[in-house]
């Protein structure tokens, strides 16, 4: 397996084209499926720099643990509860 | 005399051996000194504003004046007395002896996270000096980020400052309580302040980088006009109030959770019975870490969030109020048929349970959208959240300082005068906030500088009560300090307590032990004849 500033060099090259790859997306009308595509590079994004960058490929249960549980707090609770607020102003009302 | 052992407070007397030890012990004594200054600013604010609202129509500050009074209390109460006490002093004190370690994990980071602490406090007061807020400790939009002529920026600068000592604490405290325990310290023989606080750190970490960020985002609006809780420029003032509250609800929780962790170390002590229900009491302080993120929608029932998002928020607020009744219901039954002693700590333990429990309840009333119509923003509200911080923290706090401090001194204070002082507090507490409760439900609301003539009497009581709350906070600063050159040498377990902290010497030296503990005991084990 790759490691060393190979593999950093690697994971680099993917976020760039990644970056280049939000950039063209964001110049064609895809109408709503313009946010699910950038929301979804931005994980992608975000999947490697946790993943090599931050070590969590190889890390413990402890460290695992951690960043699940930020991972739930802030985007499951945080999200969908103040998302709930946005989308109740519509279903309820009045 | 005792100073012919070494110990931690006699390995250096120099400034240097202080400000840059990496010593969990003197490093609690840094925060200790720390928080109690700015408890006292806190308090001297509260003490001018109370003194204003003793006559209805009064003029002893200005109009402006009195709205930086109040803010200045709540941020310096909230942010760099309430949320750091327990895990800083007591956490960094106790932690590493409870669990038979030398130290925390990160030593150094312990000391960078004091210094965080500092230099926030210093932005936050260097504000107050300069012309303070008038914000309100909530920093609400657009006020916060547009309208106020007041030093907002650099206020919630010191409150970000402050925020990663938090995280790092945390970490810290997380890291050591899993790789650092002693041999054969399982999991379920902990004590329940390090479950406490173990649970506690989670919510350092998870949720104030959310504040910070959301205090971030006012400094830019206002610095450079973004568009973000404006709604002049398409922001939402909401989502700041979802920002904050997400912080700031479980805050309550960060204030408190370490708080019962201190109760539920004293109610066994001093009852002489094993808790009951340790497990429970476990899983009820999980359970209040996870739900206390789930609720902070109650905080905004009136400002305009959706009634879909008002009744799920209200529903979870009910669903939290079960694991606090759990535990309150495992100190009482551990009260029953115990050998109860009325030392000072306990006296203050009772007391907790008592007010935890009347501003538990009255937080039921206000998460009940109809009544919180009625009593949003009113001094009801005030009354409620000053039971559970002031009533309940505090009181567990100061419980916890006398409990330990023979521990942190190895000197004993007079126990009598201790009782007095926490008799004087009880009753000084109950009649600054009771009557708020009262003036509350007939409508006064919160943060205004003059009121009606028929509300004077309520606030006559408050200011009366507040003057006694000064007088029972300023006996323990005198006899605290006093005991600790001076004081009697307390032994290395005055109360015949278990736990690992009590198994080394008082003070306890450098390296918390001198030889590596073993446990083999269950928890509070005060009924199987080794503690007497
Ligand atoms: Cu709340």
């Amino acid at each position: 397996m790759t490691s060393g500033p190979r593999l950093y060099a690697m994971v680099y090259a993917a976020l760039l084209f990644l970056l280049g790859a939000t950039f063209v997306i964001a110049r064609v009308d895809l109408g709503a499926f313009n946010t699910v595509a950038a929301l979804a590079i931005a994980w992608l994004k975000m999947g490697l720099v946790v993943a090599y960058f931050m070590h969590l490929r190889d890390a413990d249960r402890l460290d695992a643990m951690l960043f699940a549980s930020g991972f739930v707090m802030l985007l499951f609770v945080l999200l969908a509860l103040t998302l709930g607020d946005y989308f109740g102003r519509v279903w309820l009302a009045g | 005399m005792s100073d012919a052992r070494a110990h931690y407070l006699n390995a250096g007397h120099s400034m240097r051996s202080w400000l840059l030890t990496k010593d969990h012990k003197r490093i609690a004594l840094l925060y200790l000194a720390s928080v109690t200054a700015l408890f006292f600013v806190g308090g001297s604010a509260a003490v001018m504003f109370r003194l204003q609202l003793l006559t209805p129509h009064g003029h002893l500050v200005l109009p402006e004046t009195y709205n930086k009074l109040f803010t200045l209390h709540g941020i310096v109460m909230v942010f760099f007395f309430l949320v750091p006490a327990v895990p800083t002093v007591l956490g960094n004190f106790l932690i590493p002896l409870m669990i038979g370690a030398k130290d925390l994990a990160f030593p150094r980071i312990n000391l960078l996270s004091w210094y965080l602490f500092i230099a926030g406090a210093a932005l936050a007061l260097g504000a107050t000096l300069y012309g303070g807020v008038d914000t309100g400790w909530t920093f609400y939009t657009p006020y916060s980020s547009v309208f106020s002529n007041t030093y907002v920026v650099a206020t919630v600068m010191g409150i970000f400052v402050a925020g990663f000592s938090s995280i790092l604490t945390g970490l810290n405290f997380i890291v050591t309580i899993h790789k650092m325990r002693a041999p054969g310290l399982r999991w379920f023989r902990l004590p329940l302040f390090v479950w406490a606080i173990y649970a506690t750190s989670f919510m350092f970490v998870l949720a104030t980088p959310v504040l910070a960020m959301a205090l971030l985002l006012v400094g830019l609006e206002r610095v450079l006009h973004l568009g973000i809780f404006n709604p002049a420029l398409g922001g939402d003032p909401l989502l700041f109030q979802h920002f904050f509250w997400f912080y700031s609800h479980p805050a309550v929780y960060i204030m408190v959770l370490p708080a019962m962790g201190v109760i539920s170390e004293l109610i066994p002590c001093f009852s002489r019975r094993r808790l009951f229900g340790y497990e429970f009491v476990v899983m009820a302080t999980f359970g209040i870490a996870f739900l206390g993120f789930l609720v902070w929608g109650h905080h905004m029932f009136v400002s305009g969030q959706s009634a879909f998002a008002g009744l799920v928020f209200s529903f979870l607020s009910f669903v939290v109020a079960v694991p606090s009744a759990i535990k309150v219901f495992n100190w009482t039954a551990t009260l029953y048929k115990g050998r109860i002693r009325f030392h000072t700590p306990m006296l203050y333990a009772l007391g907790f349970i008592g007010l935890f429990t009347i501003g538990g309840l009255t937080g039921l009333f206000l998460a009940t959208l109809g009544v919180d119509v009625h009593v949003h923003d009113t001094y009801f509200v005030i009354a409620h959240f000053h039971y559970i911080m002031v009533g309940g923290s505090v009181m567990a706090y100061l419980g916890g300082i006398h409990y330990w401090w023979p521990k942190i001194s190895g000197k004993m204070y007079p126990d009598a005068l201790g009782r007095w002082a926490a008799v004087l507090i009880f009753v000084g507490f109950n009649l600054t906030f009771f009557p708020q409760f009262i003036v509350g439900y007939l409508g006064m609301p919160r943060r205004f500088y003059m009121y009606p003539p028929e509300f004077q009497v309520y606030n006559v009581f408050s200011t009366a009560g507040a003057s006694i709350l000064a007088l029972g906070y300023l006996l323990p600063l005198g006899y605290l300090l006093w005991s600790f050159w001076y004081g009697p040498d307390a032994g290395d377990n005055p109360w015949g307590a278990s736990g690992l902290e009590w198994k080394t010497s008082s003070p306890p030296p450098v390296r918390n032990f001198e030889t590596k503990p073993v446990v083999d005991e269950e928890p509070y084990d005060y009924e199987g004849g080794r503690y007497g």
